[in-house]
C-alpha cells in the first residue's frame, strides 16, 4: 500500500500521542529513577517551566551516568563524568531533540523515522511541547485503518 | 607498498596496539602513534602521498567530531565560574614555558609561538578513569579538572587559529595586521553563524527528504569538508573551520539524529582518526630521540610543568589546599589532541623542524604515561596525610 493510500491527508497531531510523561529542566536524577520505576519508557521530554520542550533523556543516558565505573576510558567518559556531576536533569539531558509542528503530513512523519531510523519525534507548537509521534503510534494507525477498510 | 595495503597494515597496528595501551590503563592514542612508528621502522622509508592526505583528512575529522559530538556551548556556560583562574594560569604558565623555551634555544619567534600553543592544550580523558575509581570525580580538584578541561579545548583552538593565521604572515604581523586578522576571524564566525542559523535547518529540511541513500550522513560530511575548505579561504586553517562547522551542526537536530551521529564517529574514530596519530608516529624523527638532546628533555620536563605550576598556583588562588592543588595540576598535564594538530600544521607549513616536532610528540607521549601514575600517587598521598592527621587529634 502506498504512503498516500495509507495516510490520504493525515496530519501528526491527529494520531500522536497528547497526555505526555514529562520532566522538568530543574528536576533530580532521583526525580527521572523514580519515573523509570513507573513507567516503561526510553525516553522522556525534558521541559522548563513554561512547558517549552528543552531536551531529552533516555535510559542510555542515565545508564552511563550509573555504571560510570564500568565505562571503558575510551569512551567519552570525560562528558559523562561532567553529566554525573550535575545536580538536576539541565544538565544530564541531550539538547536539541527531533520535533516536528502539529500540521506536518504524517506520510513525511513516517518517511523520517523510517529512513533515518528516529524512533520518535517531538510535536512542538510555538516552543511548547504538545504530543509526541512514535513508530508505535503510526503502525497502530496503520492497523486501525486496515482494520475499518 | 600498495595504497590499500599500508592502510590495512596502519588501521591493524593502530587497532591492536591502541586496545593494548587501554587495557593497561593508557590512552589508546599511544597505540596508534607507536603503529606509526612500527611503520616507519619496519614496512615503509618513504611517506606516501596518500598517507599525508589521509592524516589531513584525520586531523579534520579529529577536530569535527569534537565539535559535532563532544563540545557543547550550554555545558560551557554552565560549568563552573571558579574554573576560569586556573585554567587561565595553567595555560598562561605552559604557554610562557613554551615560547620562552623557544627563545632561549634561538628558534624563531614563529616557531617559539607554535611550540608554545603546543605546550598550552590539555586532555584529560585518560584521567577520568582513575579519578572515578579514587572516588574524586567530585571532589574538588576532580570537578575543576573537569570543567578546566572544556574551556582548556576551547582556548586550544582559538590559540590555533591566531597562531595559524599569524604563520600565514611568515613574520610577526603589525598592529594593522591584528587587527585584520580578528576581522577575519570574526567575519568568519559571523559567516558560520548564519550559515548555521539560518540556511542549514532549511537545507536539512530538504536533505531529509531526499530519496538518495544516506542524505542526512553525506550532507554532515559535505558541511565538514566545505566549512574546512571555507576557513582556508579566510586564511584560517582547515581544522578550525572543521571545528566550528561541527559546533554548528551539533545544534540542529536532524543533523545530529543517533543514527547520523553514530555513523560519523565510526568513519572519524573508527577510520581517519587514527590514522592521523599513526601519521604523527610515522613522522617522528627517531634520530632526534635517540640523541635525547637537552633541548627534547627539557621540551618534555617545562611542557609538563608548565601544567603543574599554572594549574598549583591557579587552584590555590580559588581556595583549594595544597595537596588538592597538586591533584589538579597533576590532572591537567597530559595531552592528546589539538597539540599534535598544531605541530602538524606548523610542520606541514615549513614552520617548524624536525626538532621540536619529534620532541613534543614525545612529550605528548610521556605525558599520556606519566600523569596517571603520578595522579595516583598524589591521591594516596593526600589519603595518607588526612588519616594520619584524623588519627592523631
Amino acid at each position: 500500500m502506498s504512503d498516500s493510500g495509507t495516510f490520504p491527508s493525515t496530519k501528526v497531531y491527529e494520531i500522536m500521542v497528547k497526555s505526555l510523561v514529562t520532566v522538568n529542566e530543574n528536576d533530580t536524577i532521583n526525580d527521572i529513577l523514580e519515573l523509570f520505576k513507573n513507567y516503561n519508557f526510553h525516553t522522556y521530554p525534558v521541559i522548563n517551566d513554561k512547558h517549552e520542550l528543552v531536551g531529552e533523556v533516555n535510559q542510555d543516558i542515565i545508564l552511563e551516568i550509573l555504571l560510570l565505573d564500568r565505562i571503558k576510558s575510551s569512551k567519552n567518559i570525560h562528558r559523562i563524568a561532567i553529566k554525573s556531576m550535575s545536580e538536576n536533569i539541565k544538565g544530564i539531558m541531550e539538547h536539541h531533540p527531533l520535533t516536528l509542528s502539529p500540521d506536518t503530513n504524517l506520510h513525511h512523519a513516517a518517511d523520517l523515522m523510517v529512513k533515518h531510523k528516529v524512533n520518535h519525534v517531538y510535536i512542538v507548537e510555538d516552543s511548547k511541547l504538545i504530543g509526541i509521534l512514535s513508530k508505535r503510534d503510526i503502525i497502530n494507525h496503520v492497523y486501525r485503518i486496515r482494520g475499518l477498510s | 607498498m600498495e595504497n590499500i595495503l599500508i592502510i590495512f597494515v596502519i588501521l591493524i597496528l593502530a587497532k591492536v596496539l591502541g586496545e593494548f595501551f587501554e587495557r593497561i590503563g593508557f590512552s589508546s592514542i599511544l597505540g596508534e602513534i607507536f603503529a606509526g612508528i612500527i611503520l616507519s621502522l619496519f614496512l615503509l622509508s618513504q611517506d606516501p602521498e596518500t598517507f599525508s592526505f589521509l592524516a589531513e583528512l584525520g586531523a579534520i575529522f579529529l577536530l569535527f567530531t569534537a565539535g559535532y559530538k563532544e563540545v557543547h556551548l550550554q555545558e560551557l556556560r554552565s560549568a563552573s565560574k571558579k574554573a576560569i583562574i586556573p585554567t587561565i594560569t595553567q595555560i598562561l604558565l605552559a604557554f610562557s614555558s613554551g615560547f620562552i623555551l623557544g627563545l632561549i634555544f634561538n628558534f624563531q619567534i614563529l616557531e617559539s609561538l607554535f611550540m608554545a600553543v603546543a605546550f598550552s592544550a590539555t586532555s584529560i580523558g585518560v584521567l577520568v578513569k582513575i579519578l572515578i575509581d579514587y572516588n574524586y570525580l567530585s571532589s574538588k580538584p576532580g570537578s575543576l579538572m573537569l570543567t578546566s578541561a572544556i574551556f582548556d579545548d576551547i582556548a586550544g583552538i582559538f590559540m590555533l587559529s591566531i597562531v595559524v593565521t599569524v604563520a600565514e604572515l611568515q613574520h610577526l604581523p603589525s598592529f594593522s595586521q591584528i587587527l585584520t586578522i580578528f576581522a577575519k576571524l570574526a567575519f568568519f564566525m559571523l559567516s558560520m553563524a548564519v550559515l548555521g542559523l539560518k540556511i542549514y535547518p532549511k537545507l536539512f529540511d530538504y536533505i531529509h527528504k531526499m530519496h538518495i541513500k544516506e542524505s542526512i550522513f553525506s550532507f554532515v560530511i559535505i558541511i565538514a569538508l566545505f566549512s574546512a575548505y571555507f576557513a582556508e579561504a579566510f586564511e584560517l586553517h582547515a581544522v578550525i573551520g572543521a571545528f566550528v562547522g561541527g559546533i554548528i551542526l551539533s545544534r540542529i537536530p536532524i543533523a545530529k539524529i543517533e543514527d547520523v551521529q553514530s555513523k560519523v564517529s565510526g568513519l572519524s574514530y573508527g577510520m581517519f582518526t587514527p590514522l592521523f596519530f599513526a601519521y604523527i608516529g610515522f613522522t617522528v624523527d627517531l634520530s632526534v630521540l635517540e640523541t635525547t638532546s637537552l633541548f627534547t628533555v627539557l621540551v618534555v620536563v617545562m611542557a609538563l610543568f608548565g601544567k603543574l605550576v599554572g594549574g598549583f598556583i591557579g587552584s590555590k588562588i580559588v581556595g583549594l589546599d595544597s595537596s588538592d592543588s597538586l591533584i589538579f595540576g597533576i590532572g591537567v598535564m597530559p595531552r592528546a589532541g589539538i597539540e599534535l594538530v598544531v605541530i602538524t600544521v606548523g610542520r606541514n607549513r615549513g614552520i617548524i623542524g624536525d626538532e621540536i616536532y619529534s620532541a613534543i610528540v614525545l612529550m605528548v607521549i610521556v605525558s599520556i604515561i606519566v600523569s596517571p601514575m603520578l595522579l595516583k600517587f598524589a591521591i594516596n598521598a593526600k589519603e595518607k596525610s588526612s588519616f594520619t592527621s584524623s588519627s592523631n587529634p
